[in-house]
């Protein structure tokens, strides 16, 4: 990857720093991780060095010995839908998260980075914030400009107090009728039968849902001595204790949250990818591209209902 | 429980750093905006009693460490006397109750029980924590010390034990710790006292003694640790004179004398050949003659040898010799000396007369052909031959050992009563105030009476003179009482030394003999100690009655020797009795010439004298001056306190110029049972104790170490320290075990890329 990581963290504007973390792993990739997924046939095309030879149509090269690959509608107007998790709990800042970010930030910048993505392959991308609901929605579009938008609204977006993870999602649902890709980057953490179910529907509309799941190394790891007065982010709670002699016992609380959460998504045929802070953000999503480009060599993505 | 370095359980205090760091921390925190809470408040409510649990049990093992280890630094001790007194900090107040009887002089190989004793006595002073005070009571038949409380001053502790000496008195544990006991009343904290003696088996008296009860109880009530350090090694094999008794009370000039040698073998073995000599010591002599080892002074008068004692057998030697000077001698009966010194020699100081000097005050009327009871007197003690009554006169018969003098009454207030050694008074009407007081005077300075009231006395008179005046009467004398069958004496309590000739039964017959048809009713005083029964009817009334008065004794008899009263005069059983009661009364003084040591020594000194001081010779060759104290009816008396040593001790008045005068000489012998070395078990002397438990400190055990354990108890130090690291181990185990591990199972982890594993993706 050709990423400088360095140079990654003195960019000053979100915008600046999702161009820079796509343009370096789109060079390092052999084709868009969000083209080709199983949408209707439209027309043939000469066959170009790069493209996906599982989509060479072998009856035409039969007939008369051309090579043609088939394109389908979908591909040429795909839908990605970035829900980004505006809670307060996202404000959590560890001191080992990459970069000196918050789950917040880090959010906005995969969400930054992803909508670089889409919008860069000439396809469209609408942007929610998950609040109290679904707020500060922006509207799909492919144009270069509009990602200027998008950006503007996710660096302006503050914490919420309150959230509803699920309550956004169900809004979302009933709001978006045109399918596409619903990028979800929020710590989830809410209500998990409420964000099941609001998944899933997301899923049962035809949506393909992706579920970025932000989450700092310490709440992953706890690495916390000495006596601690642990305040809610959401307010209204609070815990003085020693971190050591609970450690176990939170991890294995927090180990069962993630490893239901995860199972919830790939049983509802959800792309799932847990994101830690302490990661960069690169790293990560290039992680999570790498991936989804085998398993869509593989055949093993699922493509948007129609 | 006690300590001995109270000032390290001030650690204790430490107990309190678990709980206040416990709280420090808590008042100590870090806030963190946190925002998984729900994963940790639920975990918290999940584990909150296990956590609380858990917390309580690390902070008790936490401060049982530091509690254990403060209590291990303060050196605990449990007393092996039981729970003793709790605390008290690790100064005590100690008194070493050292055992100086003569047994402690026993020979235990190269060194005596007291050299032993002496060394203990010192690990103990030594031994004593820093602020202890101590003091040394020193234990014979008395227990005395130089300090009236414990001094902390160990030096003049350790001077005085090196002073110590043996004495030859015998042993009395009860003294000893009495004393001991009221010492420690004027002290304060631990209080402890450490007995260092032989565990002589009759230095202990009886179990059930109330007042050895009464002491003991009270030793344990006050919380008193007991040691008691035994520096005996067994049994010693030696031979010890017992007694020595002169055969008569009266030694005369004109006769042989006897003396009556007890030889007890004490050892395993039989004793031969044992050479017993008798050596004497005549007249004043030099000041110096108390020393006992003045043996150039001393000339043998007689030998004999004991072939043959078995063990554990005694045997009487005969030593007769015949002495020609009148007055005080002074005689040593030895045999070789063994390995328990002081005892193979007894003392004695013999009074010796040409005769008896006897006044006959009868007053009997007789009828022609019948004798008054002056007249059995003169018959019972100075028989004569027919030649010699014809040649001597009525008035005073001189033959035998004794010298009568028969006087009426009329006669009597020109009698020089100072002549006599004994004056009987038979059938006297009444006497005058004038003849009481004589009396009452001549008896006090040593001189016996024997009073015969008769058909013609006044009792009322001889109640309000003799009684009430002189105070001479034993017993008032009751109305005569007539008895119609005969009445006979008791032949049993024949203790007195006058009738305890008719125990034997050669001679009880003698004293069943007599029959009495009257008697005076005389009773025995209830509290009286100075009265003593002498002999009684078979009725259980008294027949006779002694009153010591002063150096002097007084006789009343029930009934007067007249035939009309009884034929007791006729009997031989009279003469015996009559004879041994004029010189028991004449000369029962001189029995207290002999003391055993440790009593008290008195003479009265001659008004002549006033205040003069008193030289005193010891055993040793000392000497020293007492002053004359005021004694009863306006006497002086000179008084010699200390008779720690066995031997003669001598006291004369310095007069004017160079002139002294010889105020009285006494023989001093060792307890006879202080010869037997027999000794208590431990087990025996803890049965003795009863409920007080006492520490054993063997012979054989090291001084040193065995002291100081069974002073303190046992120390639990150790113990305390082992429980302190088992606490401390166990609260690393339990803090390691519960203490979450940063490489272990934690949940949350699995399945998280690491930055390494990232490294390996993005490559």
């Amino acid at each position: 990857m050709a990423i400088d990581r360095s140079v990654l963290a003195k960019l000053a504007t979100l915008e600046l720093k999702a161009r820079y973390i796509v343009e370096g792993f789109i060079t390092g990739m052999h084709r868009s991780p969000f083209k080709g997924f199983s949408v209707e046939f439209s027309q043939h095309r000469g066959y170009v060095p790069g493209d996906d030879l599982k989509h060479l149509d072998w009856k035409v090269w039969g007939r008369n010995g051309r090579y043609v690959v088939k394109q389908y509608e979908a591909e040429t107007n795909l839908v990605a839908h970035i829900l980004v998790d505006g809670s307060k709990s996202m404000a959590y800042r560890g001191d080992s998260a990459y970069g000196g970010m918050s789950k917040l930030a880090y959010a906005q910048l995969c969400a930054a980075a992803i909508a670089h993505l889409i919008v860069e392959q000439s396809d469209a991308a609408a942007l929610g914030i998950i609040g109290n609901g679904l707020e500060d929605y922006i509207k799909r579009s492919s144009s270069k400009m509009h990602i200027h938008r998008l950006i503007a609204v996710l660096e302006k977006m503050q914490p919420t107090p309150t959230t509803s993870i699920g309550k956004a999602l169900t809004d979302f649902a009933s709001r978006v009728r045109k399918r596409g890709i619903v990028f979800v980057i929020s710590d989830l953490f809410d209500d998990k039968e409420t964000v099941k179910k609001a998944l899933r529907r997301l899923r049962h509309d035809g949506h393909e849902v992706v579920v970025l799941h932000i989450m700092d190394h310490d709440e992953l790891d706890f690495p916390f001595d000495g006596m601690v007065r642990f305040e809610g982010l959401e307010g209204g709670t609070e815990a003085l204790c020693h971190p050591r002699s609970v450690r176990e016992s939170y991890l294995r609380e927090v180990a069962d949250f993630l490893t239901h959460t995860e199972a919830s998504c790939r049983g509802a045929g959800i792309d799932y990818q847990r994101l830690d802070t302490h990661i960069a953000v690169d790293v990560g999503l290039a992680a999570y591209l790498l991936k989804r480009e085998h398993m869509a060599t593989a055949g093993a993505v699922g493509g948007v209902h129609r | 429980m006690s300590f001995l370095a109270p000032l390290l359980a001030v650690f204790t205090a430490a107990c309190a750093l678990p709980i206040l760091i416990h709280l420090l921390n808590k008042s100590r925190f870090r806030t963190i905006s946190w925002a998984a809470m729900d994963f940790l408040l639920k975990t918290l409510q999940q584990n909150k009693k296990r956590l609380q649990l858990r917390d309580l049990l690390l902070m008790i093992l936490r401060t049982a460490v530091i509690l254990f280890t403060a209590l291990a630094l303060a050196r605990p001790t449990l007393s092996s006397s039981g729970l003793g007194a709790l605390g008290g900090g690790g100064s005590s107040a100690t008194v070493i109750v050292l055992d100086t009887s003569l047994s402690m002089g026993a020979q235990d190989g190269a060194q005596s029980r007291l050299d032993a004793a002496k060394e203990r006595a010192k690990v103990v002073a030594a031994d004593s924590a820093r602020g202890s005070s101590c003091a040394l009571v020193l234990l014979s038949d008395v227990a005395t010390s130089e300090l009236t409380e414990p001094t902390r001053d160990m030096g003049f502790i350790s001077g005085a034990i090196e002073r110590v000496t043996a004495a030859d008195g015998g042993t009395r544990v009860q003294a000893g710790l009495a004393k001991a006991r009221e010492l420690l009343d004027k002290a304060a904290g631990r209080k402890e006292i450490v007995l260092i003696t032989d565990l002589q088996a009759s230095g202990w008296g009886p179990a059930d003694d109330p007042a050895w009860r009464t002491l003991v109880d009270d030793l344990q009530k006050s919380g008193v640790n007991l040691v008691i350090a035994d520096v005996s090694h067994g049994p010693i094999n030696h031979v010890a004179i017992d007694r020595v008794a002169c055969e008569d009370d009266l030694v005369t000039t004109g006769d042989t004398t006897t003396l009556l040698v007890t030889l007890r073998n004490y050892g395993a073995g039989v004793a031969r050949n044992l050479t017993v000599e008798a050596l004497m010591e005549s007249g004043a002599g030099a000041k110096d003659s108390g020393k006992k080892s003045s043996k150039s002074q001393a000339k043998k008068v007689a030998t004999t040898v004991v072939t043959e004692l078995a063990p554990g057998a005694t045997a009487q030697a005969r030593l007769v010799w015949k002495i020609t000077t009148a007055g005080q001698h002074r005689i040593t009966v030895e045999i070789t000396p063994d390995a328990l010194p002081n005892d193979h020699q007894r003392f004695l100081v013999l009074d010796v007369l040409d005769r008896l000097p006897v006044l006959v005050v009868d007053g009997g009327v007789a009828a022609p052909g019948q004798w008054t009871g002056g007249d059995f007197l003169r018959a019972a003690l100075a028989p004569v031959t027919g030649d010699q009554a014809a040649v001597a006169g009525t008035d005073a018969e001189s033959h035998g050992s004794m010298a009568i003098t028969r006087i009426t009454p009329a006669e009597l207030p020109t009698a020089n009563l100072e002549r006599f050694r004994c004056v009987v008074l038979t059938d006297l009407d009444a006497p005058s105030a004038a003849l009481a007081d004589a009396l009452a005077s001549r008896v006090r300075a040593g001189m016996g009476l024997l009073l015969f009231p008769g058909t013609a006395s006044r009792r009322d008179e001889w109640q309000r003179f003799m009684g009430e005046r002189a105070k001479l009467l034993p017993s008032p004398i009751g109305a005569p009482v007539e008895h119609a069958a005969g009445l006979a004496l008791a032949t049993d309590h024949l203790e007195h030394p006058i009738v305890a000739f008719f125990t034997d039964a050669e001679h009880r017959p003698f004293w069943a003999a007599p029959r009495f048809k009257k008697s005076f009713v005389l009773t025995m005083p209830a509290d009286d100690r100075a009265v003593r029964e002498v002999g009684r009817f078979a009725d259980g009334t008294p027949w006779c009655l002694e009153r010591t008065v002063g150096a002097g004794s007084v006789l009343l008899f029930a009934s007067p020797l007249d035939r009309g009263w009884s034929d007791f005069p006729l009997r031989p059983a009279f003469v015996m009795a009559i004879t041994r009661a004029v010189q028991h009364a004449a000369l029962g003084w001189s029995s207290r010439l002999a003391h055993l040591t440790n009593d008290p020594l008195s003479v009265e000194v001659p008004a002549r004298f006033g205040r003069a001081r008193i030289q005193v010779s010891q055993p040793d060759g000392t000497q020293s001056t007492i002053t004359p104290v005021p004694g009863p009816n306006n006497t002086l008396r000179a008084a010699v306190a200390s008779t720690r040593r066995s031997g003669f001790y001598r006291l004369w008045a310095e007069g004017a110029g160079s002139a002294s005068t010889e105020l009285g000489q006494f023989a001093v012998n060792p307890p006879a049972q202080e010869s037997d070395l027999t000794t208590l078990t431990r087990d025996q002397a803890q049965g003795r104790l009863g409920q007080l438990k006492a520490a054993y400190v063997g012979a054989n055990e090291d001084a040193e170490k065995g002291l100081r354990s069974s002073r303190a108890g046992i120390e639990l130090w150790p113990w305390l320290l082992g429980l302190a690291i088992a606490c401390l181990l166990s609260e690393m185990f339990l803090g390691q075990h519960w203490a979450p591990r940063d490489g272990g199972a934690t949940g949350a982890n699995r399945g998280v890329r690491t930055k390494s594993s990232n490294k390996q993706v993005a490559a």
